[in-house]
């Protein structure tokens, strides 16, 4: 299909190097012209091959997930126009197209996070779509400043004179990529906006959305070069997420924040300068992690549609393929050796070591990988291994119109890491004391072994559940209150703004003010049809008379 | 159907005295050709019955008469000056003459008066026919102050005139006062450019008035409740858009070309008002159809003689619609 098309020709284009352009001249108009560009380079060809692949794989799933739903054609537009506003957005090259795209994807997100009409969706919906709103801000600023260099394309950005010029565009554009893939300050609508149903959380935000914002920088990697600030807030995001996916109970959040924790790890290789090992770790990612939310909508579906760990248990008797695929994707996010998050993220992890750092860098990127091995085996515990925790006694079995898609991706999450690996990199030098070099792999098998230990103590359960830390730490350090509540009084202010600008002099001035004068003009000016005619002629007779004999 | 059989022997003078002015050589000539042109109009105004048509009729030929006698008198003045060449310095009152035949502001107010009283097909002729002799002699002149001076009223006058009226004749009234605006300025810059606006706003102009006569409205609000089917309150709804110069349409083509045309001869103040005063004459033009879109009525069934008309109207609104964008196409 369209997807192995993309793929084949995307690494063609990779061993030749070469990048293709498509124009089409809208119009020209004087001497300025308005062209439609499209750019097909490798990576825009990979990245569509993966988002067609991706997509359709929950699309076939969706038909049998969503089944008995009765706006069953509404949900299936609305996947198909976010597909064509993704693969709008990676293939353009210039900012007005990817605005196109990007505020396609905002939009079409919001749809679907509200999918479900509730009051908790719509919440989450407002919050989702307001924090991408701020992103769209940040590209339309972009555009702005950007008609100062001549070409709104990122190929000629890098080559502005003087790096303070173009700085203010950098700041922007990484503004924009943070609140697209939920970095530090704006990471409170990825777990909210699991309220979408699973399909959508499978293609949306775990594969394409969150990741236009990380494609964005990439597609910018030139003219950010090595950037600090991005390594901090990557690491940061990673970080807390990591920790926050330890103490949930929800299960698409401790999906959504282990996508966060990757979407951070992404960012650290952005802020070094691998761009190429983050779209790496792009590709593999969004396969093992889109597998991860079907099989999570596989279970939830024959849970009886709740969510909750504390009522899974035993789920490896009722669908046995589903959780065989749940423990290998888990896997290969962890960075087990040979799936392809090894390949993926293990690069990323020992190029990092290889360069200088200081202690808490290094610490916090150790104590990341260890938190994404602690969070997947505490939700193979929570599934697998936990007393039958089901409120009802009811179990669903997993249907094989589900299962397909899920063994396509997981054929190539297993796969693909190796594949893509030898042929994008086939070369990589590495130079790492041995310690360090073993120190991933043994912490994921040992801590493998030991949490299971762990998690029985009464020390551990005590803490996860009840305690202040508990809540400073699961609830994403408190992010989401502070997105909402703590700024409640500049929607305060705004509203005073509304009051007193938009419906005060500005209507003035602009709309009804400008209607009430005219009408008022109009009806003196009418007064002159009523007056009589033979007053009207003589003056103007006189008048005429007068003009003629000077 | 338009006209009556026997309005059909004035008409012909009609026409004949606008064709007499356009093609003459000297200016008594054409007063000639406006006198017979204002002459068999009269007849045609009496011909309605009204209880007003007298009034009407009067008001037209006193205008039109005052005009005529400024254009001899004018005219006579430069045949006396002429000894072996042109001058130009009755051109003032000539153009004046001229402009208070056309209906341009501020000589307009006999216009609404006169287009309330009469019947939808000489209203067509009053909007149309009757300017083409005005706008074809001004064609001679050159652009001066007083041009300015009447573009700029015109289209104050037809903007902000028509918004507090009720009745659907009078909006097109002040509606063809502000598109003579923009008709003087292209008539001041070449004979090409004015037939192109002129026939634009022919074709745009004649399928609503059509519409108009079938259906019978006069009020705006006849026109907003649902009488008619919502195809033919959809076509009308684009036509009257046309009309009012809004983009992907046809009417909007004519300004365009008028703008880019005359932006290099007239100064920006100019353009400026005459692009504020379409935009204005936009609402009066919206209020004609836009509760029939909006508001949620019963809808009724097509009658037949909305099917004559719908019959009529498709082909207009091919025009209106396609004929546009294929040029921008370009």
């Amino acid at each position: 299909m369209a997807s192995l098309i993309s793929m084949r020709f995307g690494l063609l284009y990779f061993l030749s190097a070469e990048t293709m352009f498509v124009e089409w001249e809208m119009f020209s108009f004087s001497s300025t012209s308005i062209i439609m560009i499209l750019i097909f380079d490798w990576m825009s060809l990979s990245f569509t091959g993966l988002v067609m692949f991706i997509s359709s794989m929950v699309l076939f799933y969706s038909i049998m997930y969503m089944e008995g739903d009765k706006f069953l054609t509404r949900f299936i537009f609305l996947v198909y126009f976010f597909v064509l506003s993704m693969v709008f957005m990676i293939l353009s090259p210039n900012m007005i197209s990817i605005l196109l795209g990007w505020d396609g994807l905002g939009l079409v997100s919001y749809c679907l996070v509200i999918y479900y009409q509730n009051v908790k969706s719509a919440n989450a919906g407002m919050i989702t779509v307001l924090s991408n709103r701020v992103g769209d801000v940040a590209i339309l600023l972009c555009i702005s400043w950007l008609l100062n260099f001549g070409s709104w394309n990122f190929f000629y950005s890098q080559f502005v004179y003087s790096y303070e010029v173009v700085s203010f565009m950098v700041i922007l554009v990484i503004l924009a990529a943070m609140t697209k893939s939920a970095q530090m300050p704006f990471s409170a609508w990825l777990p909210a906006a699991m309220a979408a149903p699973t399909p959508v959380s499978a293609l949306v935000h775990s594969s394409t959305l969150v990741t236009a914002g990380v494609y964005l920088l990439i597609r910018f990697n030139y003219t950010l070069g090595i950037n600090n600030f991005l390594l901090f807030i990557g690491m940061l995001t990673m970080f807390m997420s990591g920790l926050g996916a330890n103490f949930e109970m929800d299960l698409k959040k401790i999906i959504a924040l282990s996508t966060l924790s990757q979407l951070g790890l992404m960012m650290t290789s952005l802020g070094l300068g691998f761009y190429e090992y983050a779209f790496f770790h792009l590709l593999t990612h969004a396969m093992f992690k889109s597998l991860l939310f079907l099989c999570a909508g596989v279970f939830i579906h024959s849970m009886g549609d709740t969510q909750d760990i504390r009522a899974m248990g035993g789920l490896m008797i009722s669908c046995p393929v589903t959780s065989l695929y749940f423990i290998i994707s888990s896997m290969a996010l962890c960075g087990f050796p040979f799936l392809s998050g090894f390949f993926s993220s293990d690069m990323i992890i020992e190029f990092f070591f290889q360069g200088k750092m200081n202690l808490i860098m290094g610490c916090l990127m150790v104590l990341s990988t260890l938190f994404t091995l602690t969070y997947s085996v505490r939700l193979l515990y929570f599934s697998f291994f936990n007393n039958m925790g089901n409120r009802y006694f009811l179990s669903l079995a997993e249907s094989i119109n589900m299962l397909i898609p899920m063994t396509f991706l997981i054929f190539m999450s297993v796969l693909a890491g190796g594949w893509l690996s030898v042929y994008l990199f086939p070369m990589n030098f590495i130079f790492l004391p041995l310690w360090l070099k073993l120190l991933v792999v043994t912490m994921i098998f040992s801590f493998f072994f030991i949490y299971f230990f762990l998690v029985d103590f009464k020390v551990m359960k005590k803490i996860s559940s009840t305690s202040g830390l508990a809540y400073f730490l699961g609830s994403m350090w408190l992010l989401p209150f502070i997105s909402t509540f703590a700024l409640t009084p500049i929607i305060k202010y705004g509203v005073k703004i509304l009051n007193l600008v938009d419906q005060g002099w500005v209507e003035f001035l602009g709309g009804q003010g400008f209607i009430d004068k005219s009408k008022f003009i109009s009806s003196k000016a009418d007064v002159l049809n009523s007056v009589s005619m033979k007053f009207f002629m003589f003056s103007f007779f006189m008048g005429v008379l007068v003009l003629f004999l000077a | 159907m338009f006209f009556k059989n026997y309005q059909l022997t004035f008409m012909t003078t009609t026409f004949l005295g606008t064709l007499m002015a356009v093609s003459s050589n000297s200016w008594i000539l054409c007063w000639i050709g406006l006198e017979i042109n204002l002459m068999s109009f009269i007849p045609l105004i009496l011909s309605d019955l009204n209880f007003k048509s007298t009034e009407t009729a009067i008001k037209y030929f006193l205008t039109q008469a005052v005009a005529s006698v400024i254009l001899i008198t004018a005219a006579s003045f430069t045949a006396l000056q002429m000894k072996n060449y042109y001058l130009e310095s009755m051109n003032f009152f000539l153009f004046l003459a001229l402009s208070i035949k056309a209906g341009l502001a501020p000589f307009h107010i006999w216009f609404p008066q006169v287009t309330e009283f009469i019947s939808w097909f000489k209203c067509f002729i009053i909007f149309t026919w009757q300017k083409i002799a005005p706008f074809m002699l001004i064609i001679n002149f050159n652009i001066s102050v007083f041009t300015y001076f009447i573009i700029i009223m015109s289209a104050t006058a037809g903007a902000v005139g028509g918004l507090n009226q009720m009745s659907s004749k009078i909006l097109l009234t002040y509606s063809s006062i502000s598109h003579s605006a923009w008709m003087l300025m292209l008539a001041s810059l070449s004979l090409k450019f004015w037939t192109f606006y002129f026939l634009i706003y022919f074709f745009v102009l004649s399928p609503i008035i059509f519409a108009m006569n079938f259906l019978n409205f006069k009020k705006i609000k006849e026109i907003n409740s649902s009488k008619i089917n919502l195809k033919t309150k959809l076509m009308l709804s684009t036509l009257i858009m046309s009309l009012g110069g809004l983009p992907p349409f046809l009417g909007f083509l004519s300004k365009l070309i008028a703008l880019t045309v005359a932006v290099k001869t007239f100064p920006m103040v100019i353009m400026i008002t005459l692009v504020a005063s379409s935009l204005v004459s936009l609402y009066f033009y919206t209020k004609m159809f836009f509760n029939s879109l909006t508001a949620s009525l019963p809808e009724k069934k097509i009658s037949s003689s909305e099917k004559k008309i719908n019959k009529f109207i498709i082909f207009s609104l091919a025009g209106n619609l396609i004929l546009s964008n294929l040029v921008l196409l370009i």
